[in-house]
């Protein structure tokens, strides 16, 4: 495909996405950890109506999911689109937390969760390298929600947060990267270390604690106090355009090594032949072609990176579930669907 | 540890008193420190709690108290907090401020907020200064180990404790 000027702009070969989330609290009730039920579901109601009349001044329209109304596989999808965090679908699962609610723009691009840790948590996520365009949006709809509600703010602390690792402005700022080449030559693990000496945060596919998942991290700012929006979405992209340029290093580097064309071209072969396919094959063998497409070693047509990060998401077994109305079939079937799935976006 | 009114309850109520010099604790359940008007305390006060606690155990009323504090907001304990690792309102930051500072300030190294909406402009307190000064050392100091440039890592490593020392002097 000729994706080449748009892989140059945003880097989303490697890239696959950036995200910024602000994490904000009403003053006048208590953070959620300690809202009884009642108080937790007017919280919801108010910071609704708030964020749903400050889209409108915005010009973007929120759908709302009450988490209790959801079906336990919608719940978990919108994990997997991370449109919402684990945390706030695995506590509602768990029934010991009253009024929360998601609200969803019409684009899937911002959610704004209420009463996750915090009251509200806006979320944006843009595809590729574009973390100033999602803070712009997230910053927009926060001075429009904030225009309705008293936000507790402290002028020293800043924005004041359940979690004090989120005082200041609030925000985490973060990139999927996907690195398959710094995996294999093992220096991502010692890059991680000093990342984290740096002040970032690397986690895998799925977010907080979870593990990688197809050579995907997640990098983020860990301080949010004492350094503003500007400075940490600018430090987040020098180091991210660092390990870009580390990345691209070690591919080439491997992309004469055997061992390693030979693992593309078995990747690419189950791509378009298997007839079942587990998730973590699934992920493993797109990092794979990925790697193959990146280090020039597979020379025929390939998907292009946009549909690539897209599979990303729609080989997830709740996305699949969804998505074919599966909610009572057997695990094997979604391995035949992904299977599908793939074989079809693979035969070109 | 039981309610030592009740036994029924887990205690999760401390009351600390002085009587004479002679310090008292009590433990109580949510539920009996609420029926001797705890939550009313919360709103009027200090003197008023102290004379329900003396009725509750029969204690002259003249006694001085000393209750574990508590925000009168959301009703936590700093070792609610510490426990949980969760903040319970907004109001908690103002009643532990003094609690809180140490590990706010070794979460970020920095106590100072600075960006949306603060008045404090990136670099604009000499905090900030020497906060960035030394986060760009360790990144100096980072990349010489990496290149194996010893003797450079080393002389960067005393700048980043002479400053960091200097640091912790003005902070008390
Ligand atoms: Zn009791
Ligand atoms: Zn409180």
């Amino acid at each position: 495909m000729a994706d080449n000027n748009i892989t140059n702009l945003t880097q989303n070969d490697i890239v696959i996405s950036s995200r910024v989330r602000l994490a904000r609290n009403l003053k006048s009730y208590p953070f959620p950890n300690k809202l009884n039920d009642r108080a937790a579901a007017d919280v919801a109601e108010i910071i609704s109506n708030a964020v749903i009349s400050a889209g409108e001044e915005y010009g973007k329209s929120f759908k709302r999911y009450d988490m209790t109304k959801l079906s336990n596989y919608e719940a978990l999808s919108f994990m997997e689109k991370h449109y919402i965090s684990p945390e706030f679908v695995s506590e509602t699962k768990s029934g010991n937390k009253k009024g929360r609610v998601l609200l969803l723009s019409e684009d899937k691009k911002i959610s704004v969760m209420i009463n996750e840790e915090d009251h509200i948590r806006i979320q944006v996520i843009t595809d590729g390298l574009d973390l100033r365009e999602a803070y712009t949006i997230a910053d927009k709809l926060d001075y429009l929600i904030s225009k309705r509600l008293d936000i507790a703010y402290d002028d020293r602390l800043g924005y004041l947060t359940e979690c004090p690792t989120n005082l200041g402005t609030g925000m985490r700022a973060s990139v999927m990267l996907h690195l398959p080449a710094l995996t294999r030559t093992k220096t991502f693990d010692r890059i991680s270390a000093n990342l984290n000496k740096l002040g970032f945060a690397v986690r895998g596919y799925n977010g907080e604690g979870s593990r990688s998942q197809g050579n995907i991290y997640q990098l983020s700012n860990q301080v949010s106090l004492g350094l503003s929006e500007q400075n940490a979405i600018d430090n987040l992209y020098s180091i991210t355009n660092q390990l870009v340029d580390y990345e691209r290093g070690a591919v080439s580097d491997i992309s004469g090594d055997i061992y390693v064309k030979d693992a593309v071209f078995r990747a690419l072969g189950i791509l378009k032949n298997a007839r079942l396919i587990t998730k973590d094959e699934a992920m493993n063998y797109l990092s794979d072609v990925r790697l193959g497409v990146a280090g020039g070693i597979i020379k025929s047509k390939v998907p292009s990176t946009d549909i690539l990060n897209r599979l990303l998401t729609d080989v997830q077994p709740a996305v699949i579930i969804i998505a074919k109305h599966l909610e009572n079939k057997e695990e094997t079937d979604i391995d035949e669907i992904r299977a599908d799935i793939l074989r079809k976006e693979f035969d070109i | 540890m039981l309610c030592q009114k009740c036994n029924l309850k887990e205690a999760n109520t401390y009351v600390k008193r002085i009587i004479n010099g002679k310090v008292s604790e009590y433990h109580l359940c949510n539920e009996c420190a609420e029926k001797m008007g705890y939550s009313n305390m919360m709103s009027t006060g200090f003197k008023d709690f102290s004379n329900l606690l003396g009725g509750l155990f029969g204690e002259p009323s003249s006694d001085s108290l000393m209750q574990i504090k508590r925000c009168p907001c959301c009703g936590n304990s700093i070792s609610d907090i510490v426990n949980s690792g969760k903040v319970g309102c907004a109001e908690c930051y103002s009643v532990f401020k003094r609690e809180l500072m140490p590990s706010i300030k070794k979460i970020h190294g920095n106590t100072v907020h600075c960006g949306k909406g603060s008045t404090v402009k990136n670099g604009d307190s000499k905090q900030n200064d020497t906060e960035f000064v030394i986060k760009d050392l360790k990144q100096k100091l980072a990349d010489a180990v990496e290149k194996q440039q010893f003797e450079l890592a080393a002389q960067l490593r005393d700048r980043i404790n002479s400053l960091e020392n200097k640091e912790d002097k003005n902070n008390g």
